[in-house]
């Protein structure tokens, strides 16, 4: 007979819930001053069904805490509030407009006897700031990628034009926060480049110097292989969200496809024509199909006088795509696209097999790949270049981690420590599980790395962090 | 002394002290291995002194969960409105300078504000400003309480750079901090439920319930008045004092045979209703000798310490004053009978009865102690320790090391070296305050804790690590290396046994 | 009555002689003790300068600077001469505040004599003396002797308290008053001295001797506030 006690059987029912969205609502102070009129200062509120009386309750909060800040900060607004039960984060991206995230603290049920409800236990400190903070801004920078500012809205068509817009990207884009694996990658919003050898570096600014000139249309080129960044024409900042866009939400999007049309060598409809697996991403998906579409998806990048509105093509052959972007003032045509698939299509698969072939060789070099005993997270604030050994696979839906979360966090705690005072410095900390965390920041580069040496002490993790320095960095840290 | 060499190498991470345990063996029968709490430097022998505070932690559990020890219980005192009949009008008499702006730069900039409020939002407390001129302030933060404790959700902090707002709902009071500094929630929360107490020291928490329950609008600084300058100190003790951070108290080096010469005078200097008998220099603890059975909290030790350090009116005659030791008792009054030995000297004699009407009682206990000291010659070598009550960092012979602070955990007490040059300024002495803090949060993180903690800086390097046994602080010159860090670490806690019966106090009595 | 002889004691040490002092002559007398003990108590609302008024007579000196609230109560000892005889005054220095109202009710019924201070330039701790007076009679001792002094007659310029109100208020209380200067010392030895005499007189008064009178004593004897400023 199978006997339970009663602490085991309170284990199995317990249940852990991990943070989620609660709300997020982007509203206007300045657009319903008077009593009454408070609705009229909300322009988007997720969930939508929520009760007129409870969005301008939380609403009314948002403003109160904000208010109440500036007692205090006049020049630094209000970025978070914390409650038992949630965080909120605002962000004010445009004067006046603020947006407000609304994340449930991750919650633990403890059943109770006698029908009891249950015991909800919050766990309070498991949010970190910064990540949700960066979350909220990364929110922004992907509504003005594809919509500009909300204060081009208002010019365009007033208040109307802004909420519609905004109900129309933020319905979708919501979807695709997955708030319970956001972590210290999301902070630094990074890119991370492709290594490669310069000879192969070489044909491929070669290729994209080529493009530009037969198209003379193209305004600015992108060039990635494996999701990761080999050439950019494009200002860091809009390159970065640009970037998250292309390896959060298309490619991933596109990747079954993708996989599929490995098996099957070409193309069907290309193959007696030129040898190539190129295909648009964005745009029409096939060319000879007489109703296809010549319409690409319409990006804002900052230029001098503002900003500025291009069409997005997004072009892969195999692993390698590359992206164009043309002043959305011309009108894209058939005759184009086939001009740009017959041109890009062959030497985009050729120099995809290049670089494959090029890796693997580099990869043969430096001996195979054996399980090390540490992980590490890398990042340049000057390039915005990173690098991580802790994430698996990063995907639309999940970033897959190799350690445990907690881990993580500390990551993240170091992080802040980092960022409060301008000047190098390292820590290194023993987790409770005996774990080695070490970080280390310098000129602008910050690194993290993660040891399963749980017998090591400070002076051997001191060792093998110089080592690893010394092979993945070129020293480039500042070693005592 | 083959063993000392081989134990020096040892890792200091490896939790297991080999010099500890070898004397441990002395110290000791159980034949246990390994550095288990109460066998670290500065462990008492008998039992301890203090109530065993889990640092930290215990600083948030409530006050009414506190096992309510009813012994020394008195009735509360609690306030009928024919007692008031005499009223103060002389708010405006107090002399401190608080007539600021409170819409001025320099008031917003200062580096931490703490604001008391009843539940009805009115004020109590400002430590910068006047309460008048902060009313609505105050009303909005407790609007802003109110609005959440309406969703069923409890407010705790506000976040913007540089800057946070930290709320501590005590009832009947609202306790808001709004910090500049780097401190953690945590920290933040644990200096106002401090302030906390401190109103409740004074006032007991049954009176406090009492007196709101009778009129919600009921301006509590009518009862506090004058008592200001306890908290100013209290906020201002918090920044610079080790002892609060780590909860625990430092005593004055003394050999150990005449510390013990003075523990047993003060000791056979008994009342029936003596509770707490403290003998202080300065802010060090000579001595402290207890009922049986009843423990002091280190919370309500620097409540003490706090009342006797703010307060130059005990120096000459002897005072006699209602006190609440609210981790004790929340709901009444104990009596403390506090004089200096003499005028001019840093010994100050606290005697904590539980009868209102034991003045003469303790003063008579006062003078049959001093006869004993006097008597067993251990005055003189008192006097002789008050001329060195600290000792420079250099005694220890570890150059690298600029400063540190040990707490041995079983004992509730911890040592420190004084401040070097580099950190003799007040406002160094905060900045490594502050880095201590900062140490203390990322190792007592609430979910996150972590065994130690370095950090190499540009202005120093620090190293903090934390066993069952003891919490370690220390700061090192920027250039020290991480080996030289580690071989520290053995090379002090060595030198602390060594010297651990001048430093901390072996053996607590009880009555 | 029975309360005070106990005070007569001799069990307390011989204090130091003052120069001049013929104390000599009443130890000598065997039936008589050596020195009277008394204990006097200073009340009034908070920052009227109890504690200063009583440091002015204890040490001569003046406590200026930041305010310092006492706290609780506050126990001290002087031996003053009166008429020959070593008088110990315990003076119990008490804090205004209205929260250790509890702790000084409970010495109060010790107390042989009381001053009871208000503050020349603060209305309402002259108001609040009704209450105090009050108070001061239910739980004090029946005979008490209670003096009441308006303090801080040296800052004439921010008087409020007119010096006739509080010889009014004294009067219908029939209690002496006279004002005092802690700052100066004006007054300060008096009120403690006059006290002092009276309650010797009580204490040590033979059936046929003349009865002291306090009143009078104090009239013949204090300097009026006004002398300070002119002189």
């Amino acid at each position: 007979m199978l006997m339970i006690s009663p602490k085991m059987a309170s284990g199995v029912q317990e249940k852990q819930y991990t943070p989620c969205l609660l709300s997020f609502f982007i509203y206007n102070p300045t657009f319903g001053p008077r009593e009454g009129e408070e609705e009229k200062k909300i322009l988007f509120y997720h969930p939508s069904a929520v009760e007129k009386n409870e969005k301008i309750r939380n609403v009314g909060l948002c403003e109160a805490i904000v208010q109440f800040t500036r007692t205090f900060c006049p020049t630094k607004p209000a970025k978070s509030l914390h409650t038992q039960k949630n965080r909120q984060f605002f962000f004010e991206p445009e004067e006046n407009f603020w947006m407000v995230m609304v994340v449930r603290n991750p919650m633990i049920e403890k059943p109770n006897k006698d029908g009891k409800p249950p015991t909800i236990e919050y766990q309070e400190e498991e949010i970190l700031d910064t990540v949700y903070g960066a979350v909220v801004r990364q929110c922004y920078c992907m509504y003005k990628l594809f919509n500009s500012t909300f204060g081009r809205a208002m010019e365009a068509g007033g208040v109307e034009l802004l909420i519609q817009k905004l109900e129309k990207f933020f319905y979708r884009y919501l979807q695709t926060l997955h708030l319970q694996s956001c972590d210290l990658l999301d902070v630094f919003g990074g890119i991370s480049f492709f290594p490669l050898d310069k000879m192969t570096y070489l044909k491929i600014q070669s290729f994209v110097n080529q493009v530009e000139e037969r198209l003379s249309l193209i305004k600015y080129t992108a060039f990635l292989y494996n999701d990761q960044l080999i050439w950019s024409g494009l200002e860091q900042d809009d390159m970065r969200i640009l970037y998250k866009y292309l390896t959060t939400s298309l490619f991933p999007r596109h990747s079954e496809p993708e996989l599929a049309g490995r098996d099957s060598p070409l193309r069907p409809e290309v193959a007696g024509n030129l040898l190539h697996y190129g295909r648009f991403l964005t745009g029409p998906t096939n060319l000879k199909d007489p109703e296809a579409k010549f319409r690409f998806p319409k990006i804002f990048i900052s230029a001098v006088d503002g900003y500025e509105e291009l069409h997005l093509i997004v072009y892969k052959a195999m692993s390698a795509a590359a992206c164009f972007m043309i002043s959305a003032s011309v009108e894209l045509t058939r005759q184009f696209c086939e001009q740009l698939d017959s041109l890009v299509g062959p030497q985009l698969t050729l120099l995809a097999s290049d670089i494959c072939e090029q890796f693997t060789i580099n990869r043969r070099i430096s001996g195979p790949e054996k399980e090390p005993q540490f992980k590490f997270i890398y990042f340049n604030h000057m390039n915005l270049a990173e690098k991580s050994t802790i994430h698996m696979r990063k995907t639309a839906s999940v970033c897959l981690t190799s350690v445990h979360p907690d881990l993580m966090k500390i990551l993240g705690d170091i992080n802040c420590d980092f960022a409060r005072v301008d000047e190098d410095e390292e820590i290194i900390v023993k987790a409770m599980t005996d774990y080695w965390v070490v970080g280390k920041k310098s000129d602008q580069r910050e690194l993290y790395v993660i040891l399963n040496q749980k017998n090591a002490n400070l002076i051997e993790v001191n060792e093998e962090v110089k080592r690893l320095c010394a092979t993945q960095f070129n020293n480039i840290f500042f070693l005592d | 002394m083959d063993g000392e060499t081989a134990t020096g190498t040892e890792s200091w991470e490896d939790c297991m002290l080999a010099p500890v345990d070898r004397l441990r063996l002395e110290r000791a029968d159980s034949p246990t291995p390994g550095l288990v709490e109460g066998t670290e430097p500065g462990a008492g022998q008998r039992s301890a002194m203090f109530v065993q505070a889990q640092s930290f932690e215990d600083l948030t559990s409530e006050a009414e969960e506190e096992a309510q020890r009813s012994a020394a219980e008195e009735n509360p005192e609690g306030p009928d409105e024919g007692e008031y009949k005499v009223q103060n009008h002389d708010f405006s008499s107090d002399s401190r300078t608080k007539e600021e702006d409170v819409s001025s730069e320099a008031w917003r900039s200062h580096k931490k504000h703490v604001f008391v409020l009843s539940e009805a939002g009115k004020p109590i407390y400002t430590r910068y400003g006047t309460e008048e001129a902060l009313s609505s302030t105050m009303g909005v933060m407790m609007a802003l309480v109110s609005f959440v404790e309406a969703e069923k959700n409890i407010i705790r902090s506000i976040h913007a750079d540089g800057c946070k707002v930290v709320f501590l709902t005590k009832s009947p009071l609202v306790l808001v901090g709004v910090s500049r500094t780097s401190q953690s929630d945590k920290e933040l929360l644990r200096e106002l439920q401090y302030i906390y107490y401190q109103i409740v020291s004074l006032l007991t928490l049954t009176q406090l319930n009492h007196i709101f329950q009778n009129k919600q609008n009921y301006d509590l600084r009518r009862l506090l008045a004058g008592s200001e300058y306890l908290t100013d100190n209290l906020l201002h003790r918090l920044e610079r004092d080790p002892g609060l951070l780590l909860s625990a108290v430092t005593c004055l080096p003394l050999a150990s045979c005449s510390r013990d010469a003075v523990s047993s005078s003060l000791q056979a200097a008994k009342a029936k209703n003596l509770v707490f008998s403290i003998l202080l220099a300065g802010d060090r603890l000579v001595t402290l000798i207890r009922k049986k059975d009843q423990f002091l909290h280190h919370i309500d030790l620097h409540l003490v310490l706090n009342l006797v350090g703010s307060s130059s009116s005990f120096r000459e005659g002897e005072g006699w004053t209602p006190i609440c030791l609210p981790k004790f008792n929340t709901s009444g009054f104990f009596h403390a009978h506090i004089s200096y030995l003499e005028p001019a000297s840093e010994l100050c004699l606290i005697l904590v009865s539980t009868d209102r009407e034991d003045f003469f009682n303790m003063s008579d206990c006062k003078q049959r102690f001093l006869e004993r000291l006097s008597k067993r010659c251990a005055y003189q070598s008192l006097k002789e320790a008050l001329k060195c009550p600290t000792y420079p960092v250099s005694q220890v012979g570890i150059p690298d090391l600029r400063h540190f602070l040990y707490k041995s955990k079983s004992s509730g007490l911890y040592t420190s070296p004084e401040f070097p040059d580099v950190y003799r300024s007040g406002q160094e002495q905060e900045r490594l305050m502050g880095l201590y803090q900062d140490l203390h949060s990322c190792l007592h993180h609430p979910t996150r804790p972590l065994r130690s903690f370095y950090r190499c800086g540009e202005t120093e390097n620090l190293l903090a690590w934390v066993t069952s046994g003891f919490e370690l602080y220390l700061c090192f010159s920027p250039l020290a290396s991480k080996a030289s860090a580690v071989a520290a670490v053995n090379k002090l806690l060595k030198w602390i046994r060594k010297e651990e019966d001048r430093l901390f106090i072996l053996s607590p009595l009880t009555y | 009555m029975t309360v005070f002889n106990q005070l007569l004691s001799n069990e307390l040490p011989v204090q130091p002689m003052m120069p001049g002092s013929v104390s000599s002559s009443v130890t000598c007398c065997p039936f008589f003790p050596r020195v009277v003990l008394l204990q006097v108590m200073l009340l009034g609302d908070s920052a009227v300068g109890k504690t200063c008024v009583l440091v002015r007579f204890k040490d001569g000196a003046f406590l200026g600077g930041n305010f310092i609230a006492t706290v609780g109560i506050d126990f001290r000892n002087k031996v003053v001469d009166v008429d020959n005889l070593k008088v110990k005054l315990q003076i119990w220095d008490t804090a205004g505040q209205e929260r250790f109202r509890s702790v000084t009710h409970a010495y109060y019924r010790d107390a042989q004599a009381l001053l009871l201070l208000y503050d020349i330039t603060n209305k309402p701790s002259f108001d609040n003396i009704r209450a105090w007076l009050t108070e001061i009679h239910e739980y004090a001792q029946r005979d008490v002797v209670i003096m009441l002094l308006g303090n801080k007659s040296d800052m004439a310029a921010e008087r409020v308290v007119k010096m006739e109100d509080g010889e009014k208020l004294a009067k219908e209380y029939g209690v002496p008053f006279m004002e005092t200067s802690a700052k100066t010392g004006g007054n300060v030895e008096l009120a403690f001295l006059a006290i002092a005499k009276e309650l010797k007189h009580r204490a040590t008064q033979q059936p046929n001797e003349p009865k002291f009178k306090i009143h009078d004593y104090i009239e013949s004897q204090k300097q009026k506030s006004g002398c300070c400023s002119l002189g």
